[in-house]
């Protein structure tokens, strides 16, 4: 027993040994040479330098029958290794004896005056420099940063394109559907924000480098950190009733898991669906694509908005969402992410409009009153799987599914009799998309992807119009229903090779895609078929398409890129079907000098085939007073277009400003047409294959900080002249010229002062000839905000918007900001509309049609909202 | 004639074994980049030197004979050093011109004292003099190359600071820069957590040609020596100074009502922060 029990010490526990020795070499103890000790595993047991007598003494713990092995090496000798295998004897003599040799080290991986190219990647900016404590939410943060702009639908950009992702502490949480981020994440958790340039999620794919996308990442403040945090606000209306503004903010941000819930309700004119997008669709040749198909959608009613005002003046709509995120590492490699989310808008919008139809002989007028009610609910929840197998395989698997019950009741009096609709639509998406990226030796990369997905969209329409009514020769209180049934199922595999070289980037793909298409309308006048109008198509497509891309740098500054892309179409119809051929092809050329900037010039050839709505064959009712008609019982041709574009872009490091130019010119080949018969009361839509006009679009835009008085300023202007066929009430198509013109102006102060302010002038004209009648539209508005910081917990912002239609409009917002010191709690004022405009009257000017619209506005009123931070 | 010959070998190898006693110098270039505040790699960047031989170490950085640029560098701190198509609105709020003067910051390390001889600009006439620090570096096994050296990863908490290093074994000395010192070989790349500060390695030449001298301690012209301090007093007078520039902001917070003294934090203006 005695005996057990000593065999377990001797190999349970580790003991306390002293390796020492002297290092010599031709009868000289070497000085300072290293020893190090190692055990079985490569661990580091313990090292030291010989003293000026040659000896060292290494004290460590070890288990006795371990190997360890013991390394000494000194500038100027060969290096000695022994191994040997502990005893029981805690002083273990180890010597050694060096071999002299020439030692000459003249590595050189960088010269002395070079600098490593590191960071062409990351741009850290720090967000209390540039806001000035008004903003509520991070995109209010995310305009005032210089690199990023925001565009009018909350798309984010930075450094002039449009973002991948926007990461949260360096993890994903929304992918696509960023904007419920920016849009409801309180602003003031950021400490900074990071603009990621050659961004690459994938990391085989990153591996291969250059990347042109651009994420943007947030990084939150330190104390925030791997706690709950988040905030609750609660906002009503005083004064005025009937105003509120709730919401709430949690999150947990740790290295491991990140979760955030964010829940919104508020009628001051947000959409909460309006955040929510259908499909994301992608397509980067050299890189991993998305594809997403979705089902037309037929009938519509106009819902009489206007965009140019903002949302918060001219829309009357009740909005709920939730939506809850997180983004949690299962293991080092293996992550999970999943959103889902509730929206809910009730949005009720009335409007009075005339519009004109410049039409020979005589031009036709209508007017329009509508009370118009929208109930639109968007359900959805996305997962999203992603693990490392090893250093070559990365697997990826989404899985998104969405739903969109929609109600719409619209009443209009439409001239002089009353038209009701009903809608009840319904749509289910369901896409589903699996990536496999495989590392082949060295700079191979092989992505397979595998997709699948359907979407359904049922509508429901119900209509008594006794303009139809009268049409169909029934009763003139008679209900037409419209029942229309939209699918399609789709499923592909695509696999492409992708390799890369030091001066070529080669790119070969392959795509097997099979979709199939029903479109099914049933049209009920007065509870009886009407199959006049009543369709049934069933499309099914199976395509292969073969991609190319070839990349070619002929030096540092110059690129060739060259991408072609061949499908071969199987289109089957009911009525017909053909095999097609479609190129695509996009050609250019890069020339990036330090001083000159970045030059491109590009040409692009593309052929497609039409929507399928091309194809059907009877009268479609889209809305109560128009229907549409496909052709009859002809193959679908193939339509095409090609451009060139040529463009500038450059910014200047120590000058502070940079410049875009772009100008294209595109010539269509055949396009989908129109030939159009108004009436007083309906309008027609036979589709048309016929030669398509060209147009030309410049674009120039400058960015400046002016030092002297810290202000960062643009200028921009975009002219779009455009010429294009359309027959309406004539025999023959005829050429209509546009011609839209932008200018825009905007500065923003950044004092360091208690007052800062920002403003924006914008101007757009159109200007359209047809058939010999001219006709303009000049739209301006003006928009200037000033910002006063009273002292550390007062803020006020005086917000002022001027608009020159028909008529001037002025509309004047205040805020009032008062966060007390060492309190969780903020206290916000909003007055809006100060000078109570009621309705406003606006023009537009579309193509041979020109409309003149009255919208009730917002009134005034007071809300106070209380924020309690956690 | 025995008793020459025996005499001529004898010298013979008195001199060889003189020559063979001969220290090699080396010389390594490391670029440093200092962003305290930002992290990430963004911020000033100077050139480092390291001169080393058998017994000695002297390391110097931000000396303005070092950095010979062509062109005033105007290093905006919001973009990357090599501005491609950078932010358009680069904003310079906070000055990122480089910090040199005549001496440098200088570190000198001498073996056989296990001492510690250092200079940090602008304190004053802060020189510190000091026991090697033990630092307790933790082992790992991870490699990378740098250059054609195969390095090793070992990583500490010193001073307030996450360092990563990475060191060969192929240059068994225990130099580094600034203050890594003491591993079984050569740190040729440093860096603490967030990247605020990062010394990266250029080149090395060993042995140089044309024997240098490795420097002691410089004293610069206007923060002249007066005698070497404890490094605790260093880090007192640190603190004494953030203290003294917020006093100061007070007192001209209570002219300019709308003026926020703030105080600044230690992580942002000196590598060591703490004991």
């Amino acid at each position: 027993m005695k005996y057990f029990l000593f065999f377990l010490t001797t190999f349970c526990f580790s003991q306390q040994h002293t390796i020492t020795g002297t290092i010599t070499s031709n009868n000289r103890s070497i000085d300072n040479a290293s020893v190090v000790v190692l055990d079985d595993s490569e661990n580091m047991l313990g090292y030291t330098y010989s003293n000026n007598l040659g000896i060292y003494s290494i004290p460590i713990n070890s288990k006795v029958n371990e190997k360890i092995t013991i390394s000494v090496s000194s500038l100027g000798y060969k290096k000695k290794e022994i191994t040997i295998i502990l005893s029981d004897k805690t002083l273990i003599k180890q010597s050694f004896e060096l071999e002299e040799k020439a030692e000459v080290l003249n590595e050189v991986v960088l010269k002395t005056d070079q600098k490593i190219k590191i960071d062409s990647d990351t741009i850290t900016i720090k967000t209390k420099y540039f806001t000035n404590d008004t903003e509520q939410t991070v995109e209010d943060v995310l305009k005032r940063i210089p690199g990023i702009e925001i565009e009018e639908d909350g798309t984010i950009k930075a450094n002039g394109k449009r973002i991948e992702k926007l990461l949260l502490e360096g993890d994903d949480l929304f992918d696509k559907d960023y904007k419920l981020l920016s849009k409801n994440l309180d602003g003031k958790v950021l400490d900074a924000v990071q603009i990621l340039k050659n961004f690459e999620d994938n990391p085989i794919l990153k591996q291969l480098g250059d990347s042109k996308s651009v994420a943007v990442n947030l990084k939150l403040k330190k104390n925030l950190l791997n706690i709950w945090f988040g905030n609750l606000t609660l906002g009503a209306g005083v004064v005025s009733e009937n105003r509120w503004k709730e919401s709430l903010n949690i999150g947990l941000i740790r290295k491991k898991i990140k979760l955030l819930n964010l829940a919104d309700y508020n009628n001051s004119g947000i959409k909460a669906s309006s955040q929510i997008s259908k499909s994301f669709p992608s397509y980067d040749i050299y890189r991993q694509d998305r594809y997403e198909k979705e089902a037309r959608s037929v009938f519509y009613s106009n819902s009489g908005e206007n965009t140019t005002f903002s949302n918060t003046q001219s829309i009357f709509n009740d909005a709920f969402f939730n939506t809850l995120a997180f983004n949690t590492k299962l293991k080092s490699n293996f992550s999970l992410r999943s959103v889902s989310y509730f929206a809910l808008d009730e949005q009720i919008q009335n409007s009075l409009s005339t519009t004109a139809y410049l039409v020979e002989p005589s031009p036709i007028f209508n007017s329009e009153q509508k009370n118009y009610a929208l109930q639109n609910k968007k359900i959805g929840s996305e997962i999203e799987l992603k693990y490392s197998l090893n250093t070559k395989n990365y697997f990826t698997a989404n899985i998104i599914f969405k739903n969109n019950p929609r109600r719409i009741n619209d009443n209009i009096l439409f001239n002089s009799d009353f038209v009701d609709v009903a809608s009840k639509n319904n749509n289910y998406s369901f896409y589903n998309h699996l990536y496999h990226t495989y590392k082949i030796k060295g700079n191979k990369v092989l992505v397979n992807y595998l997709y699948f997905g359907t979407d359904q969209l049922s509508e429901k329409n119900k209509i008594v119009s006794p303009y139809l009514n009268e049409f169909f020769n029934i009763d003139s209180q008679a209900l037409i229903k419209e029942k229309i049934t939209n699918t399609i199922t789709y499923n592909g595999i695509k696999s492409k090779l992708i390799s890369k070289y030091k001066k070529i980037e080669h790119v070969i793909g392959a795509k097997i895609e099979s979709s199939i298409e029903k479109n099914n309308t049933d049209f009920l006048v007065n509870n009886t078929q009407n199959t006049e109008y009543k369709n049934n198509l069933h499309f099914k497509q199976n395509s292969i398409s073969l991609d190319n891309g070839f990349k070619y740098e002929f030096t540092d500054d110059f690129k060739l890129d060259s991408q072609i892309t061949l499908d071969f179409n199987a289109f089957k119809s009911d009525n017909f079907s053909k095999l097609y051929t479609l190129l695509n092809s996009h050609n250019g050329l890069n020339y990036d000098s330090k001083k000159t900037g970045s030059f491109n010039l590009y040409h692009s050839f593309n052929q497609t085939l039409p929507q399928t709505s091309a194809l059907i064959n009877n009268y479609q009712l889209v809305s109560y007073r128009s229907f549409s008609k496909g052709i009859l019982n002809e193959e679908l041709p193939v339509l095409n277009s090609q451009s060139i574009t040529l463009s500038h872009y450059y910014s200047g490091s120590s000058i502070r400003y940079s410049t875009s130019t772009s100008l294209s010119y595109t010539k269509s080949g055949k396009i989908n047409a129109s030939e159009t018969t108004i009436t007083n009361n309906f309008i027609f839509n036979n589709t048309a294959f016929v030669a398509g006009g060209d147009s030309y679009r410049f674009n120039f835009k400058l960015m400046n900080f002016i030092r002297k008085i810290q202000m960062a300023t643009k200028l921009e202007t975009q002219q779009t002249w455009v010429s294009a066929p359309i027959k309406v009430n004539a025999n023959d198509f005829v050429d209509i010229n546009t011609l839209f013109s932008t200018y825009i102006v905007s500065g923003t102060t950044y004092l360091e002062k208690p007052y800062n302010f920002d403003f924006t002038i914008t101007q757009n004209r159109s200007y359209t000839t047809y058939n010999d009648s001219k006709s303009s539209n000049v739209v301006t508005k003006a928009n200037c905000a000033v910002n006063y910081k009273l002292n550390e917990t007062f803020i006020m912002e005086l917000k002022s918007d001027f608009y020159w239609l028909d008529q001037n409009y002025t509309f004047l917002n205040a805020e009032l900001n008062y966060t007390p010191k060492k309190s969780k709690f903020s206290y916000r004022m909003v007055l809006n509309n100060l000078f109570n405009e009621n309705e406003f009257k606006i023009s537009s000017l579309n193509d041979y049609t020109k409309t003149t619209r009255s919208i009730p506005l917002i009134e005034r009123y007071a809300l106070l909202t209380v924020r309690y931070r956690f | 004639m025995k008793k020459l010959n025996f005499y001529f070998i004898f010298i013979l190898l008195f001199i060889n074994s003189l020559l063979n006693a001969q220290e090699k110098q080396g010389i390594v270039n490391y670029g440093y980049i200092k962003s305290l505040i930002y992290g990430q790699k963004q911020g000033e960047e100077y050139k480092a030197q390291l001169t080393f031989d058998s017994k000695h170490s002297y390391f110097v950085t931000q000396k303005d004979s070092l950095e010979r640029s062509a062109e005033p560098q105007i290093e905006p701190v919001f973009t990357e050093g090599n501005d491609e198509k950078g932010t358009p609105a680069t904003i310079n709020l906070r000055g990122g011109r480089q910090i040199v003067n005549y001496v440098g910051n200088q570190v000198y390390f001498d073996r056989e004292k296990d001492t510690l001889w250092s200079y940090v600009m602008g304190m004053g006439n802060i020189y510190v003099k000091e026991k090697r620090p033990t630092i307790n570096w933790k082992f790992e096994k991870e490699t990378k190359k740098i250059g054609s050296y195969t390095c090793l990863k070992a990583t500490a908490s010193f001073r307030g600071r996450e360092y990563t290093v990475w060191y060969t074994t192929a240059i068994p000395i225990p130099y580094g820069p600034w203050k890594l010192n003491g591993l079984p070989g050569l740190v040729l790349e440093a860096y603490d957590s967030d990247y605020h500060i990062y010394f990266y390695f250029k080149n090395i030449e060993y042995p140089v040609k044309e024997p240098i001298k490795i420097d002691f301690i410089k004293q610069d012209v206007e923060e002249r020596f007066t005698q070497w301090f404890r490094y605790d007093t260093y880090l007192k007078h640190a603190n004494n100074l953030i203290e003294q520039k917020y006093e100061r902001s007070l007192l001209i917070a209570k002219e300019l009502p709308k003026y926020i003294p703030t105080k600044q934090k230690m992580e942002n203006l000196y590598i060591e922060i703490t004991e």
